[in-house]
């Protein structure tokens, strides 16, 4: 009984976030979360970003766990620092194929990060052609299997909320506008809200466009329709 | 735990009190959440599974590799409608694989950066030949860490003949007529066998030759069949052809979505 | 040949303003030293031809090998300084097994050329990179059989390698070569050939030629296991070769 090699890796997390949702439209990406730190199913924080801004083309959410993550943006800041040496701004494919082997790398290494990453952006070459303008979705899971996307939910989200979101962006052909998804994702915040203890209603939803760059959502909040909590037999 | 029995209670108290003391010392000294079993059982995962099927089939000038294109979780929940799960390396080869989607990214890339040096070092492009022992060597190359991939190889070889070669996740290898991995491979392997082995048919009975055309409705059907009743195979077939002295053609077709 | 005597001799990575490299025209001068090697392609195969030059009626002959083994279907001979040579060959027969370990396959004689022409340039003052202080004084002829049939490679001090029909390296390189000239044909049988390399050899050589003083090693054609083209190195016996001597 002397094999202590279960404490020297994150083997559980610790602090964590759930679902993230992100959907394109047509000239850019909206990425939602929710603002709340989990400690087990405790709302142990509240008002926490789990965006982080790379640069202006970039936008990285994440869920999972919190300590992980904070220690990826240092990665993440020291990539971008060593691309600018060479006068470059990191590009959301690049970041994705960097953190993709990070992430595989690691679970090589049985430590796993624990976080399932969204890597949204805009490629800065693609950006002044507004016809080949596509936007980026890329997710890395936590043990390195990494996929582009259209949309996507993630954590509980993907059982929840992945097929809704793709409704609506089939429904739309995939041209949806920037109003229209954000209001895809408003309601899918309010479903996961329903479904998942651990969400958030307190939430944000940040951005990146062909035009604008890469914009943080401001804090917003949304009730939701709880009436029918007066037919549940079990409600006080 | 006590069991009282008239009498010989008060005697019995004084052993059970002596043993639960021993207990908990050895509770205390060992504890649970360190004995070996309960490591196993907390033990992570490095692997999961992504799900759906990939099968190739080699013709005397051809060879034509297809796959689905969703990518699962749990093999329940669809991550992605199009996952790319065939990669053309070069005009002669193609790799198919099924299995740990982190763990094909990984062998694509060495793949695809062994072939690139050996353009460098030997002024050619490999044949399929070279790549599938490669291909074996590296598999086995992490024989105690394995790449969780069924592996598939096709391409056309040295002497302009259809080549399919499969392997196992630790890179046993075998050059074969038709191959599948992945979920739907105890689907798409028998039914192959019937109609390409003809295991199924008597001596003197004719047996249909092989062409293109018929190599391709029957890689069209393993599909549509694997859609229907295997729940991580679907949403499309990508379908690449590689035929002797032709460039590669990629195709895709609908499948079944739910 | 060098008539000015200049400083640029002695750095090796030092052109000379007239752009040479003075350390490695030397290294192809020490190949001058060597003793004689001749390699010549056939129809039937490649044979390579060596002096065996012993300074002294005290050293054992058949110690000294001027041809070595690099696979079982590629030889090597070498003129210059001979314990250069031996890290050259080491490194083909490296390169070899590791091609054959990765792919299965027999390596092609360019493809062992090319690696050993890259270690014959990684020569230099820089400790960390350069595996060698100075260039390495031998040229060599890499013979063999592969898929593209047989094959014959010069590669001299400077790592230029060159595709020959016929070539001989060492002391008496140039009168060699100009029998060679004159005598080869596209037709030459192994038989014929061994015959000129040894006439060749008994012409150049200052000793009396002997099945002592000469190697011979003939690669020929054959296929491996899986029928693919291949080669089979051959040392020629001292009773084979003695019959051809004493025929001349």
């Amino acid at each position: 009984m002397d094999s202590h090699e279960e404490v020297k890796a994150t083997l559980n997390p610790t602090c964590t976030g759930t679902s993230v949702i992100a959907l394109q439209y047509k000239t850019g990406v909206v990425v939602l979360t929710d603002r709340v730190v989990s400690y087990g199913k405790m709302a142990r924080y509240k008002n926490v970003s789990r965006q982080y801004k790379v640069n202006e083309n970039v936008l990285v959410a994440f869920g999972g766990d919190h300590a992980d993550f904070h220690w990826l943006q240092n990665v993440i800041e020291r990539q971008v620092l060593l691309w600018k040496r060479f006068d470059q701004d990191i590009g959301p494919k690049a970041l994705h194929g960097y953190l993709t082997s990070l992430l595989y790398g690691r679970r090589c290494q049985m430590n796993p990060v624990w976080n399932t990453l969204i890597v949204a952006g805009i490629e800065e070459e693609e950006k002044k052609n507004k016809e080949t303008s596509t936007p980026f979705i890329g997710i890395i899971t936590q043990k390195g299997c990494a996929y582009q996307v259209k949309h996507v939910a993630t954590g509980l989200g993907a059982f929840l909320l992945n097929q809704a979101v793709e409704d609506e962006w089939r429904k739309s052909g995939g041209e949806l506008t920037r109003e229209q998804a954000e209001q895809v994702l408003r309601k899918s915040l309010e479903l996961s809200l329903y479904h998942d203890c651990v969400a958030d209603n307190e939430f944000e939803i940040g951005r990146v466009d062909s035009q604008d760059g890469v914009v943080l959502g401001k804090e917003e909040k949304v009730i939701g329709d709880w009436s029918i909590a007066e037919t549940n037999c079990q409600y006080e | 735990m006590a069991c009282f029995n008239g009498i010989t209670a008060s005697a019995d108290a004084t052993n059970q009190m002596h043993s639960f003391k021993q207990a908990m010392r050895e509770v205390s000294a060992k504890p649970d959440w360190l004995s070996a079993r309960h490591i196993e059982r907390q033990r992570w995962n490095p692997y999961s599974m992504e799900g759906g099927s990939t099968c190739a089939i080699s013709g005397d000038n051809f060879a034509i590799v297809a796959s689905d294109t969703r990518m699962t979780a749990n093999d329940i929940n669809i991550l992605t409608r199009d996952a790319e799960k065939i990669q053309v390396l070069n005009d002669s080869i193609i790799l198919t694989t099924s299995g740990f989607y982190g763990d094909v990214l990984q062998l694509t890339k060495v793949l695809q950066s062994r072939l690139h040096k050996y353009r460098f070092d030997y002024r050619a492009d490999m044949s399929v030949d070279l790549c599938a022992e490669l291909l074996s060597r590296n598999l086995y190359y992490r024989r105690f860490f394995p790449y969780y991939t069924g592996a598939i190889l096709a391409g056309i070889d040295e002497h302009g003949k259809g080549a399919v070669f499969s392997y196992d996740p630790i890179g046993c290898i075998e050059r074969l007529g038709y191959s599948a991995s992945g979920a739907a491979e105890p689907m798409i392997i028998p039914f192959l066998d019937c109609q390409i082995g003809h295991v199924t048919l008597d001596e003197g009975y004719e047996k249909p030759a092989l062409t293109m055309e018929r190599a391709i409705s029957l890689m069209k059907d393993s599909f549509r069949g694997a859609a229907e009743r295997e729940i991580s195979t679907g949403d499309k077939i990508h379908l690449v052809i590689a035929e002797a002295g032709k460039p590669i053609v990629q195709k895709f077709l609908p499948l079944r979505e739910d | 040949m060098f008539l000015t005597r200049s400083e640029y001799d002695r750095g090796v990575n030092t052109f000379s303003p007239e752009g040479r490299l003075f350390q490695v025209e030397y290294a192809i001068e020490a190949v001058k030293l060597g003793s004689t090697s001749i390699g010549i392609k056939t129809s039937e195969g490649v044979l390579l031809a060596a002096e065996k030059r012993s300074t002294s009626k005290l050293m054992v002959n058949d110690a000294i090998e001027k041809i070595s083994k690099v696979d079982q279907h590629i030889g090597v001979t070498f003129a210059g300084l001979i314990a250069d040579s031996r890290t050259l060959v080491e490194r083909a027969q490296i390169e070899a097994q590791n091609f054959w370990f990765t792919y299965n396959r027999k390596i092609r004689v360019e493809d062992v050329t090319q690696s050993v022409a890259n270690l014959a340039l990684q020569f230099g003052d820089d400790d960390v990179k350069a595996s060698m202080s100075r260039p390495f004084g031998v040229a060599m002829l890499f013979a063999g059989v592969d898929q593209n049939g047989a094959q014959l490679f010069h590669l001299d001090p400077s790592g230029t390698f060159i595709d020959c029909k016929a070539k001989a390296i060492g002391a008496a390189s140039d009168g060699a070569e100009q029998n060679l000239k004159e005598q080869y044909h596209d037709a030459i049988t192994i038989k014929e050939g061994l015959k000129m390399a040894l006439a060749i050899l008994k012409q150049v050589m200052e000793e009396k030629l002997n099945s002592a003083n000469v190697e011979v090693v003939v690669i020929k054609p054959t296929v491996d296991a899986k029928q693919r083209p291949c080669g089979e190195f051959t040392r020629v016996s001292n009773d084979e070769l003695d019959q051809v001597i004493n025929s001349l």
